[in-house]
């Protein structure tokens, strides 16, 4: 049995880790409830209701832990309305052996594997894109487009364009797919590249998936799917703002998935890139032709919903709290 | 896996010649680099290790040649960076410009290009009233 501050602390943690969940699994299930209708946000909202979605569960946990803890460190407010309502007894002792302890244990477990794993997929495909590019060349023709020529042109057959790099994203286009399109496709696709390299969306990708793994798997996926459309349909309207026309840019999205699905494997032994889900192409193609991109970032709903799900965490993380402690030994 | 520089040089090479042994390897890059043919030996030893290259015993030398294709190998460096996405969403650390499905075939390309010119000729008729 541990007592004092150290408990205290302890009690803080498993506080959190229960809030978390509990957050997790409301937003988790508001998320799978209503998910199809971010397709009526523009991209932009998207993205942020995206982020909201990931990172509330997080802020709702340090609110709950910090209601529920509070009482026990100010002794003034120890009899006050909150501390009426919601309370977290015995805050300076805890026992190894409790249900806390396991709750904490494995919260710990997931959280450290989760970033071991996702840090060893990290570094496997940093590797891989360090020795992509010992074979790229800056393409300096691209300067102009693109800013201190963060172009870089693989030579290859594989038609394909793409922004990777964590901290210092570059733009790579391989000459298969250069070859085969016209200036101003070619054009598209490096402002297109150039919106992803300046948001440094490789990077906020791998934040968000982060984020999203403490959803259940499927959840998660889904979270990372529309994140991805999100992310591909702001860069489409980052090349429309710039004066290109809708149609073009359409256009030339359905250009190169062509070329790519003319590369057969048995010419590459490659597969065409990656799983892009077949309706992340028809959203984007619509998306870009629809005159009336969609509504703002909804802020009533998600302070609403805010809100409410801290209200309820709170009100069931010390629910839970008491109800477990009356059927099982501490 | 890391590739120094002359890796890179030889395994091009041998991209492009094809078949060669340390000798020839070592007398084409004498007259471009310099360096020794021991360093040749040690380097093309390197990449035979890493898997990027093959060799077979022919007399008393070893007759390099790459063990892929070029584009077979960028195409694979490539899909390594995106199947990581495949197999779990979210390790990438790409944003492709495009890419497709398996199961995406002609005519739903032909329907969304339907789509384009649709709204290209609603935007011209809106336009022109």
């Amino acid at each position: 049995m541990i007592l004092g501050k150290l408990a205290f602390y302890l009690n803080v943690f498993t506080v959190g880790v229960l809030s978390l969940w509990l957050s997790l699994i409301f937003i988790g299930i508001t998320f799978r409830l209503s998910g199809s209708v971010l397709s009526t946000f523009t991209a932009k909202a998207k993205r942020r209701i995206l982020w909201f979605i990931v990172l509330t569960p997080w802020l709702i946990a340090v609110i709950v832990t910090l209601v529920l803890m509070m009482p026990a460190r100010l002794d003034s407010y120890a009899n006050g309305f909150i501390a009426t309502l919601v309370h977290w007894h015995h805050a300076y002792t805890f026992s190894l052996t409790s249900w806390h302890a396991l709750t904490m244990a494995l919260f710990s477990s997931v959280f450290i594997f989760g970033v071991i794993h996702r840090m060893l997929s990290v570094r496997k495909n940093l590797h891989r894109l360090d020795l992509l590019a010992q074979f790229s060349t800056t393409d300096d023709q691209a300067s102009e487009i693109l800013e201190s020529n963060w172009l870089s042109t693989i030579e290859s057959r594989l038609p394909q364009a793409f922004t990777a790099g964590l901290f210092q994203p570059r733009c790579y286009v391989t000459t298969g797919l250069r070859d085969s399109i016209s200036t101003n496709e070619y054009t598209i696709i490096q402002l297109h590249e150039q919106a992803h390299r300046r948001r440094f969306d490789p990077l906020k990708k791998l934040l968000f998936a982060f984020f999203g793994s403490f959803f259940s798997r499927v959840i998660g996926e889904q979270l990372n799917v529309a994140m991805e459309l999100a992310m591909e349909q702001c860069a489409d309207e980052a090349v429309l703002n710039t004066g290109k026309e809708a149609s073009a840019i359409a256009k030339t999205l359905l250009k190169v998935t062509r070329l790519t699905m003319a590369y057969t494997p048995k010419q590459a032994s490659v597969q065409p890139a990656c799983d892009f889900l077949t309706p992340q192409l028809d959203e984007r193609v619509t998306y870009l032709m629809r005159e009336q991109k969609g509504r703002a970032f909804p802020v009533l709903i998600t302070s609403c919903l805010f809100v409410l799900v801290t209200v309820v965490c709170l009100l069931s993380v010390d629910t839970l709290h008491h109800v477990t402690e009356k059927f099982f030994i501490h | 896996m890391q590739l120094g520089e002359l890796e890179k040089q030889v395994l091009q090479y041998l991209w492009e010649t094809e078949v060669a042994d340390a000798k020839q390897v070592y007398a084409y890059f004498e007259k471009r680099r310099g360096g020794s043919l021991s360093t040749i030996q040690s380097t093309l030893d390197r990449l035979f290790k890493k898997g990027l290259l093959k060799r077979d015993k022919q007399g008393h030398a070893f007759q390099y040649q790459a063990a892929i294709e070029r584009d077979t190998f960028i195409g694979q460096l490539i899909k390594g960076l995106t199947s990581e996405f495949n197999a779990d969403k979210g390790n990438s650390l790409l944003a492709a410009f495009t890419s497709v499905s398996p199961e995406f075939n002609e005519d739903q390309l032909e329907r969304l290009e339907q789509i384009i010119e649709d709204q290209r000729d609603k935007n011209k008729s809106d336009g022109s009233v």
